[in-house]
């Protein structure tokens, strides 16, 4: 029998490749998703939450009373919008998010999207770049009130702190300003535009977490960079070598710097990244740039299955994830997902090196009583020995 | 080599000034406007198409290739008037669903369809399911394509084949599904006639639902 751990120590020690008492578990929403299952939960609903991740990923910073009555592990908490506001409404009734994209409301079913339109640097040029009204990542907006809050969650609770302080990325917040489809045909036609892009994206990413890390990095057991989204279902969205050439000489130094930075504060703290997708071919890459924790681990994308990514790179890598939120979550009956717990247990879990949790944010498809489950069954398979 | 065989080659190649200029250089030598198209675009981006499934080619390099097909079809747009119709294989009508707005994939897809031969009517992102039976009502495709990148939208896919069938019209059309989230088990739940992973299993299940495979 296992000492039991507190929720710090517990993902701790995962991420440093030992064995704790049971499996971390971990927590991502979106807004309508979050509102539904407090409602399921019994707890109280209010109209708003303040924007979770970035101002239009419509995810939430999951509250700790839920983390509690749950008996998760880890509490996410992070920078805000420069002027400290949401969205604004230009003049053609667009929202417009701190990086000046026009976006639009995409309703779905039980909630909606924040959808890029326009994107503002379509017909830029490397001088445009300059007069650009970037993001401030030294704002007082971004970080007021994170230090109190940081520390009173530290000091009051046993949680473990993640923290996202950059509010776009490089390649993701590029298609956001270029448009999708021209920044990948960029990337052939245009390699110097795309460079000085990135140089620039690189530039603010590394400011918020410079600014973010000194300010509350010896709280934190996990700094998550700027969301990037480099894979589809089946394979990288681009080449190896495009990645290599064009992305990863920027994730180097941006990794670089806040990995730096946050051993300084806290030598145990680790460097989260989170990339979707079928992201195989680079994953050596990651490493090297400085992920310790790959986000999330996505068991249905082709050539990233949990046993194979484990087995090759589970001496170097943890993940966060694995519960597939495309089809098991949504569609699956509570069985088939406590089945599917099990199984990632088994497969991601011994050595440590794993918090479990969604493959991706818990959208409003799915059923509230699927997540529980889903963590009922990670408790009761997750008692460190594994023996499944 | 010939001039469609260096079009070809130039589209597979993303040169998009050479493609332009080698449908110009073809048109000079009187090669008629569907040829140009089918033996020489849509041949390089058959192979554009092959190479992305085997995995050597990203969307980079697709997206590329497809603006050179696309300029070289723009050039011969004037010649084809009205003829394009009985050259096509079949109509394929395509539109991501209510609610979704992502469109790479379908934009993919279309190429894919284009290079196969077929008339695709691309009804864009967040189509309502009404929007589609009244188009598909009035433009009568041969196959209807429903894509849903989220999976808070593959409900809109059962949705929208469930107004095609209160307009009593389901019976008039083939109505494929895909996109990433989207499985073989989903496409039988909601009764759709075929389900592919990628752009190119989707041109042949399409061949196929029209017995032309």
């Amino acid at each position: 029998m296992v000492k039991q751990m507190t929720s710090r120590e517990r993902v701790q020690t995962a991420l440093n490749h030992q064995e704790p008492d049971r499996v971390p578990l971990g927590m991502w929403m979106t807004l309508g998703a979050y509102k539904n299952f407090r409602e399921y939960l019994g707890l109280t609903v209010k109209d708003q939450y303040p924007p979770g991740s970035t101002t239009w990923s419509m995810d939430v910073h999951v509250e700790p009373d839920v983390i509690e009555k749950l008996g998760l592990d880890v509490i996410r908490i992070g920078s805000s919008t420069p002027d400290g506001q949401g969205f604004k409404i230009n003049e053609n009734g667009f929202y417009v998010d701190e990086w000046s994209v026009p976006r639009k409301k995409v309703e779905y079913e039980g909630g909606y999207y924040m959808e890029d339109v326009n994107p503002p640097l379509k017909d830029a040029t490397i001088a445009d770049l300059e007069d650009y009204p970037w993001p401030d990542p030294t704002a007082d907006g971004c970080w007021n009130g994170l230090e109190q809050k940081a520390k009173r969650l530290f000091t009051e609770t046993d949680k473990a702190l993640l923290a996202q302080f950059g509010r776009g990325g490089i390649y993701e917040q590029a298609k956001y300003l270029r448009g999708h489809e021209q920044i990948l045909m960029d990337m052939i036609l245009e390699p110097e535009f795309v460079h000085a892009l990135f140089a620039k994206l690189c530039q603010v990413e590394m400011k918020f977490n410079e600014m973010g890390i000194k300010l509350i990095g010896k709280y934190l057991t996990q700094v998550r960079m700027s969301p990037e989204d480099l894979g589809n279902q089946d394979n990288l969205q681009i080449s190896p070598k495009t990645f290599r050439e064009m992305i990863k000489p920027y994730y180097t130094k941006s990794f670089g710097l806040a990995s730096k930075l946050l051993k300084e504060q806290n030598p145990h703290a680790k460097l989260q990244f989170h990339s979707c997708g079928a992201i195989y071919a680079i994953v050596p890459d990651l490493i090297e740039c400085g992920m310790e924790v790959s986000d999330p681990m996505q068991p249905i994308a082709k050539g990233v299955e949990p046993a194979r990514l484990k087995q090759e790179f589970g001496d170097r890598l943890s993940w966060w994830g694995g519960i597939d939120v495309q089809r098991t979550l949504p569609l699956g009956t509570p069985e088939q997902v406590a089945a599917e717990v099990r199984t990632r247990i088994k497969e991601a879990a011994p050595g440590g090196g794993y918090i479990l949790s969604s493959s991706h944010r818990c959208q409003p498809d799915i059923p509230s009583q699927n997540i529980t489950t889903m963590y009922e069954a990670a408790k009761e398979y997750g008692q460190y020995p594994i023996k499944l | 080599m010939s001039v469609l065989e260096q079009l070809a080659q130039s589209v597979i190649e993303g040169k998009i000034n050479e493609a332009v200029s080698m449908t110009q250089q073809a048109l000079a030598e009187e090669i008629d406007a569907v040829t140009i198209i089918q033996d020489g675009l849509a041949a390089g981006m058959n192979e554009v198409g092959r190479r992305f499934k085997a995995g050597e080619y990203f969307l980079p390099e697709v997206m590329v290739s497809a603006k050179s097909m696309s300029k070289g079809v723009e050039l011969l747009e004037p010649y084809l008037a009205g003829d394009e119709n009985s050259n096509t294989v079949g109509t394929f009508m395509i539109g991501t669903v209510k609610g979704d707005v992502h469109d790479i994939g379908k934009n993919i897809l279309i190429m894919m369809f284009q290079g196969a031969g077929f008339k695709v009517i691309d009804l864009g992102v967040d189509v309502p399911p009404e929007k589609f039976v009244q188009a598909a009502v009035e433009q009568k495709p041969d196959i209807v394509g429903l894509c849903a990148l989220l999976s808070t939208t593959m409900p809109m896919q059962a949705k929208t084949i469930a107004a095609f069938e209160q307009a009593s019209c389901r019976d008039q059309f083939k109505i494929m599904v895909g996109g990433a989230p989207v499985s073989q088990d989903w496409s039988d739940k909601i009764t759709a006639d075929g389900y592919a992973a990628d752009a190119i299993e989707a041109v042949d299940m399409a061949k196929e639902l029209l017995g032309i495979a």
